[in-house]
């Protein structure tokens, strides 16, 4: 946005510095403590409540999701937070009820390809961790380019070769902490970002409100969205269907079957402490939407009084412009003009420890999925701890590497959050046949499993890159995604009655 | 439009009452926490080492 000044000063860069720093001389301490592959992927399994809601929080209130929780609040007003509702409610009743993630840690699993291996043979496990490999990377994809947008907009940064020094010093940092320390790292860091990031968005929005007072945001919402600035069902606005994709996705998806979120329930101490964690945890979901939804509507109600911001944010109808890499800028630049100096470096080193937080716990994930799952089955079980943690730290480089080359080729052309949960959707719409199917209903079979994760793979045509590519009308992703899901489940029920296991393995089946 | 406006202000008004409680709990809990698990995990590795130089 032009003609933008920001509060942030040297001191705020000397703060995100020295916070900075600090994160990776924790994760070179932690390294001591690793003896094994459990140690460096799920903690030793001995992390207890407190911590495991911290690091759980932490690690969903990525930089990536404030921004694009943020960018939705701007867009769509007060209706979106109709998506923090449902990304609290679901895992409460999952902390309640144990669903899914509770059998998933009785079972004792790492990842969830390995439940596919006990459940429906290594074969299912090898190609699901192949497609949850590729979904989690490209999911992954947009991370760096979010991130850039953060860090230009919030410091005042415009030389864009300084700001992708930032990003690659960054990226080379969270590599260091990550390879080094493993999940005991990951988790310790997560902790720290969930005292910065929590007080600090709640200082901001504090700070905002003050500044704005609550009549102007209700004011500006009406008069850029009108009725569906607050009415998440109205036709003009999100809509029914939205509404339910959202329900799957950042609900039920992604508390209990994105692949990061079992991991954090698999390096949990007991069964109990899985229960506990997500019903704690719920109000981290519910913040982690809101709080940043929330500054994105007050982002709306600063610019809105600027006359020149305002002009560039709307189109000549009125409405929001059709611009996904300057809508998601309004909250960082937002930041900038609210936040004091100090309190603006304690935040932005906040979001940056955020930024990497989510790129460890994400990189640590996809390379110990494509090697537990992938090579080392793919291998017959045979590889020593030692080559496993070695292949795990090479891959970590190398997704690091292709992170840098995507997010600079790919254009986004769609609002950040749709374009996490439609390339998610490559993975989760199978995974969730297999493992709501998989656990609650003993006839289920390998071949269905097959079918679900290969239906699942019709999710890429929600990426409008994807559907351009290949000559198709603009069709919502929500609906590509209901679509996925749909054929996913169907495919399992009718793969698993038309060709039904010869020996029942039932490994993960329970009767409840 | 104006029951919206009830719902959301207070969703958001709770929201951040409870988020701002947990933070301050979680925050306590988990430093302890972490001095247990560095605490175990050291065990670990520390019996791990003696029952290797045994063999």
């Amino acid at each position: 946005m032009t003609g933008l000044e920001t509060n942030f000063s040297g001191v705020d860069w000397v703060i995100v510095g020295c916070y900075l720093l600090g994160t990776v001389a924790v994760g070179l301490y932690v390294n001591r403590f690793i003896s094994d592959m459990a140690d460096y992927v799920v903690a030793g399994r001995a992390v207890r409540t407190w911590l495991a809601v911290a690091s759980m929080t932490g690690s969903e209130l990525g930089l990536v999701t404030v921004m694009f929780a943020a960018q939705k609040g701007f867009t769509g007003g007060f209706s979106a937070f109709h998506i923090a509702v449902v990304a609290g409610v679901v895992p409460l009743l999952v902390g309640f009820t144990g669903f899914i993630v509770v059998p998933l840690r009785r079972l004792g699993v790492m990842t969830i390809p390995q439940y596919y291996g006990l459940r429906f043979g290594q074969g299912v496990r090898v190609y699901g961790g192949i497609l949850l490999a590729v979904a989690g990377i490209l999911n992954m994809g947009m991370f760096l380019k979010a991130g850039a947008i953060f860090v230009t907009a919030l410091t005042g940064l415009n030389d864009p070769m300084q700001v992708n020094l930032v990003m690659t010093a960054l990226i080379i940092l969270v590599l260091i902490y990550t390879t080094m320390g493993g999940m005991v790292s990951v988790i310790i860091t997560d902790y720290l970002q969930f005292i910065v990031l929590s007080f600090g968005l709640l200082l901001a929005c504090g700070l905002a409100v003050s500044e704005l007072g609550w009549d102007n945001l209700v004011g500006a919402v009406e008069e850029i969205h009108g009725e569906s600035g607050f009415n998440p069902a109205h036709e003009d606005g999100f809509g029914i269907s939205y509404m339910a994709w959202m329900l799957l996705t950042a609900g039920l998806v992604s508390s209990t079957i994105w692949q990061t979120a079992v991991m954090r329930a698999s390096s949990a101490e007991s069964e109990e402490v899985v229960k506990n964690l997500y019903k704690w945890s719920s109000v981290g979901f519910l913040i982690r939407f809101l709080l940043p939804q929330f500054l994105g509507i007050c982002g709306l109600a600063y610019f809105m009084g600027i006359p020149e911001v305002r002009s560039e944010l709307l189109a000549p109808d009125g409405s929001i412009v059709d611009n996904s890499e300057l809508t998601m800028s309004v909250f960082p630049h937002f930041l900038g003009q609210i936040l004091p100096v100090g309190i603006i470096g304690i935040v932005g080193a906040g979001m940056l420890a955020a930024f990497m937080s989510t790129h460890d716990s994400y990189l640590l994930c996809w390379a110990s999925v494509i090697v537990e799952d992938v090579v080392v089955p793919l291998r017959g079980g045979e590889m020593s701890t030692r080559s496993r943690l070695q292949l795990a730290r090479l891959l970590i480089v190398l997704i690091g590497a292709f992170l840098l080359i995507w997010s600079l080729w790919y254009p986004l052309g769609q609002d950040l959050l749709d374009y996490m949960m439609i390339s998610g959707a490559i993975y989760f719409t199978g995974a969730l046949a297999l493992l709501v199917l998989g656990i609650y209903w003993k006839r289920a079979s390998r071949v269905g499993a097959y079918l679900a994760l290969t239906a699942g793979g019709l999710a890429v045509f929600g990426l409008y890159p994807v559907q351009e590519a290949v000559g198709l009308e603009k069709i919502e992703a929500a609906h590509i995604g209901l679509f996925a899901t749909g054929a996913a489940l169907a495919l399992m029920i009718l793969g698993s009655l038309l060709f039904p296991d010869k020996k029942t393995t039932n490994q993960g089946g329970t009767d409840e | 439009m104006s029951d919206w406006i009830t719902v959301w202000s207070i969703l958001l008004a709770a929201g951040i009452g409870i988020y701002a409680v947990m933070a301050i709990f979680v925050a306590i809990g988990g430093a302890k926490d972490i001095r247990k698990l560095f605490r175990s995990m050291d065990k670990k590795k520390r019996d791990k080492e003696k029952g290797s130089k045994r063999t």
